[in-house]
């Protein structure tokens, strides 16, 4: 008993400064010198250094757990940053993306001016009157454009759509200048249209460049023509006997010399533009325009915009000089335009895209 | 370019942190180690949990020591952790019974990090203790945490747990242990 006594392990508070490493390497090794004979006081030790150790162990769990929960909120909020970043450069990107194109494009985006007037074409004074002056035509022209522009208020709606409605039967000469909105426009060309309900006047918006002879600020427009008063669509395509369509082309082929010099100038009622109407035989068309031979209705139209006007150039072997020469051209809606001649009304759509162009000359 | 005294900076930030009880100091010191550890492990057989545990564990082992007052700043941090690292991992294979890395045989080790204390926290038994100490409960679980893992003196474990005085944590430990006792006793162990 008393033996036993005399080994450190008995006193607690030094065998826990042992386990805690509280005391010098000096003493360690002396403390250890004294119990190297003591089996009981080793497996007391031993004890209490896997008490410690476990306790020990307890803490570092928690601890640890502690710092890998960390660790995922840290892993998340960088995921979460990442993303962040990925859609900031994405939104940079698209942004960009977007000025560019509005940088690139704007040049053809439709102009406001044009837009927004509302322009009223007539038909050419007689032929005495152009010996006038400049001053006393424009004088004239203002006057005129302004009557025009008056009835052309004045026409309601109502009007508007009765005159489409009697489009199939017959059109009177005195009713050509009006100015319908797009609406009405739409519902003119439907109800004119006939079996075709759906009108779809342009085909070819995008301004094409130029070729040979052909300027720039050139696009080609597809016309829908409605025929009127029973007249028939005599393009060369429709459903006709191949004699009689084999006359008619010789007879055509004749008159296609005549027809390529007239031209007639139609001045707008501001008297700043000027729309020049020309007629080609449609075999003068290029060869990569000649998709629309043998489709009804349709005619082939170059419209080229430069500084004295507009001109639009029609590639029609149906249409006569004659009829050229007193055809008269009204827009309908700010971006439409009807083209009628005696026998027929061509309707176009142009694209903002050459608008713009139109804007940009000016 | 990195200034030759930019280690110190962040480990004196770290051991600061560190010291305040801020454990964002354990997130700053694993990740700057992350790269490291997972290296030599993977050169050493290990995969990437082997590599994540035991730098876990190094982390933590600077952590107690500075909380005991006893880590002195003898080399950066980052020294410190890859020797712990080392041992811990040399340990390891040998207590599993891995052959040996032929690396270990070639590397001059530093002064051992690692406390015979810190190598029986890694035993199988400590294990089952761990358990034990959870089926003990409040208080006496976080009593025996503060003196034998944080290591404090009786007066600061009187302060934190608000005993009257140091004798009283002194006796209340007392009875702690033998409850401890008891219940590893239950557990056969």
């Amino acid at each position: 008993m008393n033996e036993q006594k005399k080994y450190w392990t008995d006193n607690p508070e030094l065998v826990e400064k042992y386990i805690l490493g509280q005391v010098s390497d000096e003493e360690r090794k002396r403390l250890d010198a004294e119990i190297a004979d003591c089996e009981p006081c080793k497996a007391k030790l031993q004890r209490e250094l896997q008490l410690a150790a476990g306790i020990r162990r307890h803490g570092r769990d928690q601890l640890k757990s502690r710092l890998r929960l960390k660790l995922r909120r840290e892993q998340s909020q960088q995921i979460f940053r990442y993303q962040f970043i990925g859609l900031a450069a994405a939104v940079i990107v698209i942004a960009i993306g977007v000025g560019v194109y509005q940088v690139w494009f704007s040049e053809m985006e439709a102009p406001k001016k044009f837009n927004n007037r509302e322009i009223v074409f007539k038909q050419p004074e007689a032929p005495q009157e152009t010996s006038k002056s400049d001053d006393e035509d424009k004088s004239q022209e203002e006057k005129d454009a302004g009557k025009m522009q008056k009835k052309s208020v004045s026409k309601s709606a109502t009007e508007k759509r009765d005159l489409a409605a009697s489009q199939g039967t017959a059109v009177k000469k005195e009713d050509k200048v009006v100015s319908p909105s797009r609406q009405g426009f739409a519902e003119l060309a439907e109800s004119a249209g006939g079996a075709e309900s759906k009108l779809e006047v342009t085909e070819s918006a995008a301004p094409v460049k130029p070729k040979g002879n052909i300027p720039a600020q050139t696009i080609w427009l597809i016309g829908k023509v409605v025929m009127i008063e029973d007249q028939k669509p005599t393009t060369l395509s429709d459903a006709q006997p191949k004699s009689l369509m084999s006359e008619q082309s010789r007879a055509m082929k004749a008159q296609r010399v005549e027809q390529q010099t007239k031209k007639i100038s139609i001045k707008r009622a501001e008297g700043e533009e000027q729309i020049v109407l020309q007629q080609k035989s449609f075999r003068d068309l290029p060869r990569s325009r000649q998709t629309q031979i043998g489709k009804k209705n349709v005619v082939e139209t170059l419209v080229q915009h430069d500084a004295n006007g507009l001109s639009l150039t029609i590639f029609s072997d149906v249409i006569s000089a004659e009829e050229i020469e007193h055809a008269t051209v009204e827009t309908a809606g700010s971006d439409s335009l009807i083209i009628e001649t005696a026998s027929q009304r061509i309707y176009y759509r142009l694209p903002p895209a050459f608008q713009q162009q139109s804007r940009t000359r000016r | 370019m990195k200034s030759p005294l930019q280690f110190f900076n962040t480990d004196s930030k770290i051991l600061d942190l560190m010291k305040k009880g801020d454990e964002e100091a354990l997130v700053m010191l694993y990740e700057s180690n992350r790269r490291m550890v997972q290296s030599y492990v993977a050169r050493n057989n290990g995969t990437d949990e082997d590599a994540e545990d035991l730098l876990q564990e190094a982390v933590v082992v600077i952590w107690e020591r500075v909380h005991a007052g006893t880590f002195e700043y003898s080399a950066k941090l980052s020294t410190f952790i890859y020797a712990t690292v080392q041992n811990m991992w040399r340990r390891r294979l040998a207590r599993s019974k891995r052959e040996t890395p032929t690396e270990f045989l070639t590397v001059n080790d530093p002064e051992d990090p690692i406390s015979f204390l810190d190598d029986l926290v890694e035993s199988e038994l400590s294990k089952q203790i761990a358990a034990a100490l959870v089926k003990l409960g409040e208080p006496c679980k976080t009593l025996l945490l503060l003196f034998y893992w944080e290591e404090c003196s009786m007066e600061e474990i009187a302060k934190k747990m608000k005993f009257a005085n140091a004798e009283t944590a002194k006796s209340k430990k007392y009875q702690c242990k033998k409850a401890m006792e008891e219940i590893l006793v239950g557990m056969g162990i």
